[in-house]
């Protein structure tokens, strides 16, 4: 058990601060929600119902998809292009998709590589290769997918109250509270990831991998400390 | 770094590689653990958003 946490730190202790928060997220929203409701003069539901509503669904799914979204193009975006001095860029010349020495595969592929990194071409190396982006693409577009029908459902559920039209999914997708909603996650992403890009060129932590070594000069590009 | 990888030299990756290998069953567990949070998050509320609608 003990090198069971040593060895997976990173991802319990990340894992467990996503439910803590996504616990606390559902227990302020249930109060929230509950609140509306009275308001209105509707009746307040149950914590289990507002866990399986769209409520809640669509609040923990718009940064869901911001997130993945970010992850996404930073991982596409670091294979061109580059920020000279930044640890979070690959040095000038490495830019691209990089050779088979280098990336590890088919021939130059080690006796401990994946089995698909040592195939010699094809579809499954391809795949491989590009696996990473591949997930993490797929799950911003489900994410953002169930922001956009949970956003609906919510949509119609006011209409409704309002003794208004229901509209469809297509229609929602063009109404300004999806793409505010979808925006202001997006808009925080990039800043982050900007900032995270360039402070690294003149700022420091010891010992993190974020960081270049302290004494690194500013000049030097992409290697962690 | 945030998302690339960081080069490291041949001994530090074979050093790595010996190393880690005894403890590959528990990493898979948190790998796995991961993908069914999220596909398990992601089925739910797609399935609340269209059967709510």
């Amino acid at each position: 058990v003990k090198s069971f946490v040593r060895d997976n730190g990173l991802s319990l202790c990340f894992g467990g601060l996503f439910l803590a928060a996504a616990a606390g997220q559902s227990v302020a929203g249930h109060a929230a929600f509950n609140e509306e409701q009275l308001a209105h003069g509707d009746e307040p539901v149950s914590y289990g119902r507002y866990l399986l509503s769209s409520d809640f669904g669509q609040a923990l799914l718009e940064n869901w998809q911001s997130e993945y979204l970010q992850f996404s193009l930073f991982i596409l975006a670091t294979i061109w292009l580059i920020q000279r001095g930044s640890n979070e860029s690959k040095a000038p010349e490495d830019a691209g998709l990089e050779s088979d020495e280098l990336q590890r595969l088919g021939p130059h592929a080690g006796p401990r590589s994946p089995n698909w990194a040592r195939l010699h071409g094809g579809f499954r190396r391809s795949l491989y290769s590009h696996s990473l982006l591949l997930v993490m693409v797929t799950i911003f577009v489900l994410s953002w997918f169930g922001q956009s029908v949970t956003g609906w459902s919510e949509f119609n559920d006011e209409q409704r109250h309002h003794d208004q039209a229901t509209v469809s999914w297509l229609a929602y997708l063009g109404k300004g509270q999806f793409w505010e909603e979808t925006l202001q996650n997006w808009q925080s992403e990039f800043l982050a990831i900007g900032s995270m890009a360039v402070f690294t060129i003149y700022l420091r932590q010891r010992g993190s991998p974020e960081s270049k070594p302290v004494g690194a000069p500013h000049e030097q590009t992409g290697s962690s400390g | 770094m945030l998302i690339s990888s960081r080069r490291s030299s041949p001994s530090e990756r074979t050093a790595f590689a010996s190393g880690s290998c005894g403890h590959l069953p528990a990493v898979r567990v948190m790998f796995a653990a991961y993908l069914l949070m999220l596909a398990a998050g992601l089925s739910v509320y797609i399935a609340v958003g269209l059967l709510h609608r």
